[in-house]
């Protein structure tokens, strides 16, 4: 397991521009998330709007360096395997 | 061309249809009497006579949020619903639209409960019909199947990216055996083409943020360019239907007069009904009388401009709506077309008849009767009123 040290040494994958507040948790979390996920290779976002979704991908400022799809509360979990469906259907 | 008589139902030839087009995804829930679309598909797949991913999901709403993923991840996306389905998809059929996915819906009407009844009215897809959904409706099963392919290219034409409903007539239509022109599949497979999205979400060299938030300052531009795609969708409808017709000997349009040219009074229908008012104008034209039909089948987008062009020269019109809008002011296709007629210097007196709720039976003899009050109308003058209910127990 890669340690805090370890991690601050990544390239973030968080871009600056997002909206949260200064010391906001949820950004510290995410960005943690993308730093220990390097690889993954899409984000899904499962907060409501006022949370992630509002603070990462207000459009002209959201700037990712990896894709995300966000959405209402209802239905990420569908979207999501709709997507890997997408993508194996792709393949 | 390899075309072939068949002998199939209205849900048979909305399968049939699917496994022609042999979508990448399919994710769908089961719903009378919409069920046997995804039953029988779903025997293509595990057959392995198409190479879709099928997603069983445990709702419809899950249906189309999967859909949606699928389609922002560049798959050609496809599912089917009726009534409650169509109900609970509500919310993701805006965001398919304002996502701009070009999914597939094979929709079967159905009225929409309470209290509970399974059988055909245009409830459940008028509800929709504010969803940015591009609307077509099918007189027969031939139509559908038809539509499903003519769907496919609209929806994905690059002046549209938005999804369409193919619908059909619940039971009268679902589960009526007709006989039908079925294509080749590699006839259907070049009139499809393949579907290249300009986007796709896992494109890792390329990331992109797929619905961001939009506030004050810029969500109205999105939603104005997505107003216009669904205007711009009226040409590919036309295009579209005319390049079927030269391809498969079956020209499709806007809508389809029927005797409506001469006509001083006419009909507009939707679906099904459209067959029987054939019979009824063609035995009211052996005694004389001018009457016509227009058989209305884009309902979305709404071609207000075409449509007051061919109703204006009438002396009366009866809108005939298999759906109430509860308003008080008749049902919602009447609403539309009174409202397109509205700019004409020369208008005819346009009235409303809502029949055929949960599936109440419309016979020759039910239209024949509605044309009588028409053409009662146009020879006195005079109205008992804008809306009337036909074949209801009062």
């Amino acid at each position: 397991m890669a340690s805090l040290k370890e991690l601050s040494k990544r390239q973030e994958l968080l871009s600056p521009g997002h909206r949260a507040c200064v010391g906001c948790g949820a950004a510290l979390a995410i960005r943690q998330v993308l730093l220990a996920a390097q690889k993954v290779p899409v984000v899904a976002s499962c907060g409501v709007p006022g949370d992630l979704h509002l603070h990462l991908s207000l459009f002209g400022l959201a700037d990712p360096l990896v894709p995300q799809c966000l959405r209402e509360l209802r239905g990420h979990g569908l979207r999501d395997g709709g997507g890997l469906s997408g993508l194996e259907a792709d393949r | 061309m390899a075309a072939k008589l068949k002998a199939m139902t209205g849900n048979e030839a909305m399968a049939e249809a699917m496994r022609q087009i042999n979508p990448d995804v399919v994710a769908a829930y089961p719903i009378t009497p919409a069920t046997e679309v995804v039953q029988i598909f779903a025997g293509f797949v595990a057959d392995g006579l198409v190479d879709t991913e099928f997603v069983a999901v445990e709702s419809e709403h899950s249906a189309m949020s999967a859909c949606i993923g699928a389609a922002v991840a560049g798959a050609r996306a496809i599912t089917s619903t009726a009534s409650q389905g169509l109900a609970l998809m509500y919310e993701m059929l805006y965001i398919a639209a304002g996502l701009r996915l070009p999914i597939i819906l094979a929709e079967v009407n159905r009225s929409l409960s309470g209290p509970l009844n399974i059988h055909c009215d245009h409830s459940d897809t008028m509800g929709a019909s504010y969803t940015g959904w591009i609307q077509l409706f099918s007189e027969n099963a031939q139509e559908a199947y038809d539509g499903m392919f003519q769907a496919v290219r609209i929806a994905e034409h690059p002046d549209v990216l938005l999804p369409a409903m193919v619908t059909t007539d619940g039971f009268i239509i679902s589960h009526g055996m007709e006989a039908m022109q079925v294509i080749g599949d590699a006839e259907v497979k070049k009139f499809i083409g393949t579907y290249t999205p300009k986007h796709r979400l896992l494109d890792t060299d390329d990331p992109r943020t797929v619905s961001p938030a939009l506030l004050q300052d810029s969500f109205f531009e999105f939603k104005r360019v997505e107003s216009e795609a669904m205007r711009k969708a009226k040409d590919v409808v036309v295009a579209v239907g005319q390049e079927f017709g030269k391809t498969f000997g079956r020209a499709y349009g806007l809508f389809e007069p029927y005797h409506l040219e001469n006509a001083e009074v006419a009909i507009v229908v939707m679906g099904s009904t459209a067959g029987t008012a054939k019979v009824a104008i063609d035995e009211l034209r052996a005694k004389g009388q001018k009457v016509g039909m227009l058989k209305l089948r884009c309902f979305r987008p709404f071609p207000y401009v075409e449509l007051a062009g061919a109703l204006k020269h009438l002396k009366v019109l009866g809108v005939m709506d298999r759906s109430d809008t509860f308003s008080s002011f008749g049902g919602p296709v009447f609403n539309e077309i009174r409202s397109a007629l509205y700019d004409e210097p020369k208008k005819p007196v346009t009235l409303n008849t809502i029949y055929g709720l949960g599936g109440r039976d419309i016979n020759v003899g039910d239209i024949k009767g509605f044309f009588e009050n028409l053409l009662r109308v146009a020879g006195s003058g005079k109205t008992d009123g804008l809306v009337s209910y036909l074949g209801v127990r009062e």
